[in-house]
């Protein structure tokens, strides 16, 4: 029975295309839209017109960062619209900055400003208490960075990605209840007044999705790992929690089955719909979407199995040892209590006719 | 008449999944409309900052008093602080150690080589090394703190040269985002309903009856045209009811016109998925590839500024980058001369040239079908 089964799901082959597929084409996607997108938030040098001269014009071109472009009025005020320069300054009597919007590197530019200033009004305090004009202003730095690695949020569109992956598990769980459910499919029909153990031939359609998924899994796992170069850091734990998760989007797959009166095509557009919605909660469509619900609405992302996915997956990456563990406790009490409530539609079914 | 009937009763019956997308677009609407106002007047970029001062000495104060004047300082946990970086709901952690009122040195957290780092670390090495300049020059910390605020209140003018419209961000998210929605509602239902007509026995009953095919085309056209204008309709009335004046005027109008083009493509696009895919997980497969996939690569979700060139040169065989082109432009256009609106009439010519290839396949292929 069991091969029968594993034969029987591996021919069909839509199903099997779209559970693999489909994350292997969204995965791709993803890799395309966000190769750039952290690079906005790193530190590029950029250009900065002076019009007139001063010693501040010094100062600037010490720092490393920027570039400094001497430039009469009229061509830092074309280069500033053009988007050549982030914006000048205008040296007179006072010094004076131009920008044409706010952002960080406009608020660097700024601070310079500031702290030429700054250190000037700390000379002439120094100087008129002290009687002394060689001062000398300290240029130490101060930090040590203890920072770690891990901020890379574009990994979170690929955590989503599997937590969407395992919950589309869930096509497997609607398809083995619509085929030993009577009352679903002809296939139920006959299952049902065979003299085949009905608990048994469910298990066994569930046994076998979840092998076939966990094979997906592999595939899955290589081709973000090798293919896109995507780090997971602990491997051991990264197929747990995914294993995990394919075993919930079953049991929901199983459950959706069950309670819905729908025919198949409704059952998965259940599946899909939830599904979606749980990957936006957790952040696919905007990452920090999932932050806001985590420490606004916590019970919705306790609940999301998606999230609870994602969640395993982000903990794994922080080395967050406790965090990873709950994650595997609530996926474990969502695939607890969807198989109950399953259980409790799907047992003793008997028809005196359909 | 009973063309419509069916129609709704189609649709009806997959009511779950299209609310929950509506569900979706909802809290997307919501979430923009809560997101902070930019200011139209020079503002400094505040990088969010949580201290951890382990010091609690005269100069730990003065030097978080300094970080809160120049950086929004905020609470959180020591175990969310992981969550916290990677989220970018903090820029920069500062731990002051024991022994800061001798060392002056602190640790940090932060993104690495990134902009807010560098301005941060701009910021505190001025504090301390201002500290230790008056220190070797003889002051205590006590005669320091009363000189450092009145030496960092320096009044530096900088102007702005072009006023941003803060609200247009938020309009400009809003309609990238509904992109996903036109596009994937438009595609399921359109493409389901196709799918449903075109099935064997439905197909056969029509094609025997007295209305030719021609015509029945016409009407499925018709009926698709209705639901995809709805769903126009939807994105547009619910843009008033957030936005309010703010899209009553040119961008408005040109933002309206652009999401009808795009509503009639996405349209054209779902009764083209409907002739030709065949298995129902196939069909929903296309809506989920086509519709999110297409809206990242055009930049539905992340900014087109942001994309890799060569994403967007893939991004342009699909209506979204058109369609998001547009929104982006109009939303930053001051000035709607002329000239100036020649670009979204030509995106908006090609996203109905999307349409129109759509259509002619589409019954280059029912044709060849019957």
């Amino acid at each position: 029975m069991f091969l029968k089964q594993f034969k029987l799901l591996l021919k069909n082959r839509s199903m099997m295309f779209w559970s693999l597929a489909f994350p292997i084409i969204l995965g791709t996607f993803f890799f395309m839209a966000f190769s750039n997108l952290t690079e906005t938030e790193i530190l590029n040098t950029f250009n900065v017109g002076v019009v007139g001269d001063s010693e501040f014009v010094e100062v600037l071109e010490e720092i490393e960062f920027i570039d400094v472009y001497e430039l009469s009025i009229e061509k830092a005020e074309e280069n500033l619209n053009e988007g050549n320069i982030v914006g000048y300054y205008l040296i007179e009597d006072e010094i004076e900055l131009f920008v044409r919007y706010n952002s960080t590197s406009t608020t660097i530019l700024k601070n310079i400003l500031d702290t030429y200033y700054v250190y000037g009004s700390v000379f002439e305090n120094i100087a008129s208490e002290t009687g002394q004009f060689e001062i000398l202003i300290s240029s130490n730095n101060y930090i040590s960075d203890v920072s770690t690695e891990n901020v890379d949020f574009t990994n979170i569109f690929f955590y989503t990605l599997i937590g969407m992956f395992c919950i589309f598990a869930g096509m497997f769980g609607i398809n083995a209840v619509t085929l030993s459910e009577a009352n679903m499919s002809i296939k139920g029909a006959r299952v049902s007044v065979s003299s085949v153990n009905k608990l048994k031939y469910l298990l066994s359609t569930l046994l076998v999705s979840m092998i076939i998924m966990g094979i997906e899994f592999s595939i899955l796992y290589i081709y973000l790992s090798v293919v896109l170069g995507i780090q997971f850091s602990n491997v051991l734990q990264l197929f747990i929690v995914s294993l995990l998760g394919c075993f919930v989007g079953i049991s929901l797959g199983v459950l959706i089955g069950a309670v819905s009166k729908k025919d198949e095509e409704g059952k998965n557009s259940i599946l899909t719909a939830v599904t979606m919605s749980g990957a936006f909660l957790a952040g696919m469509m905007n990452f920090q979407v999932k932050y806001h619900v985590d420490n606004n609405i916590p019970l919705l992302s306790k609940i999301n199995p998606v999230n609870m996915i994602t969640d395993g997956l982000l903990s794994i990456y922080y080395e967050n040892f406790d965090r990873f563990l709950s994650n595997v406790g609530s996926l474990l009490i969502f695939s607890i209590v969807a198989i109950f409530i399953s259980f409790l539609f799907l047992r003793r079914k008997t028809y005196d006719s359909i | 008449m009973t063309v419509f009937k069916s129609y709704l009763k189609i649709a009806l019956f997959n009511k779950v999944t299209i609310l929950i997308y509506l569900g979706i677009f909802f809290a997307f609407a919501i979430f923009i409309a809560n997101l902070g106002t930019a200011e139209t007047e020079f503002v400094e970029v505040k990088p969010n900052v949580s201290i951890f001062d382990n010091s609690n000495s005269l100069l730990s104060s003065m030097f978080i008093e300094y970080v809160e004047q120049n950086a929004n300082v905020i609470e959180i946990d020591d175990d969310n602080v992981d969550d916290a970086l990677f989220f970018r709901t903090a820029d920069y952690i500062i731990y002051i150690p024991e022994d800061f009122e001798n060392e002056k040195q602190i640790d940090s957290r932060s993104i690495p080589e990134s902009f807010r780092e560098a301005y941060l670390e701009i910021l505190i090495n001025r504090f301390l090394n201002i500290v230790d300049t008056y220190e070797n020059y003889g002051y205590t910390h006590e005669e320091i703190e009363n000189v450092i605020f009145d030496d960092m209140d320096t009044e530096v003018n900088v102007s702005l040269d072009v006023e941003v419209e803060p609200i247009a961000n938020k309009i400009n998210s809003y309609y990238n985002f509904s992109n996903y929605i036109i596009l994937s509602l438009n595609i399921f239902l359109v493409s389901l309903i196709v799918k449903t007509f075109r099935e064997e026995p439905i197909l056969k009953r029509n094609l025997v009856s007295k209305v030719p095919v021609k015509s029945m085309n016409k009407l499925l056209l018709i009926g698709n045209l209705m639901v995809s204008f709805t769903i126009f309709l939807l994105v547009n009335i619910l843009s008033l009811i957030i936005f309010k004046g703010d899209v009553v005027n040119f961008a408005g109008l040109f933002l309206l016109i652009n999401t009808f083009a795009m509503s009639i493509a996405s349209m054209m696009l779902g009764f083209l998925v409907g002739n030709f895919v065949k298995g129902k997980e196939a069909r929903n497969g296309v809506v989920n590839v086509v519709g999110l996939g297409s809206s990242f690569i055009s930049g539905a979700f992340v900014p087109q500024a942001m994309l890799a060139s060569s994403v967007l040169l893939i991004a342009k065989f699909f209506p979204s980058y058109y369609f998001i082109y547009n929104n982006d432009y109009i939303v930053n256009l001051n000035n709607f001369s002329f000239d100036n609106v020649q670009i979204i009439y030509f995106n908006v010519i090609i996203i109905f040239g999307f349409a129109l290839f759509f259509y002619i396949l589409n019954n280059l292929f029912s044709k060849k079908k019957i």
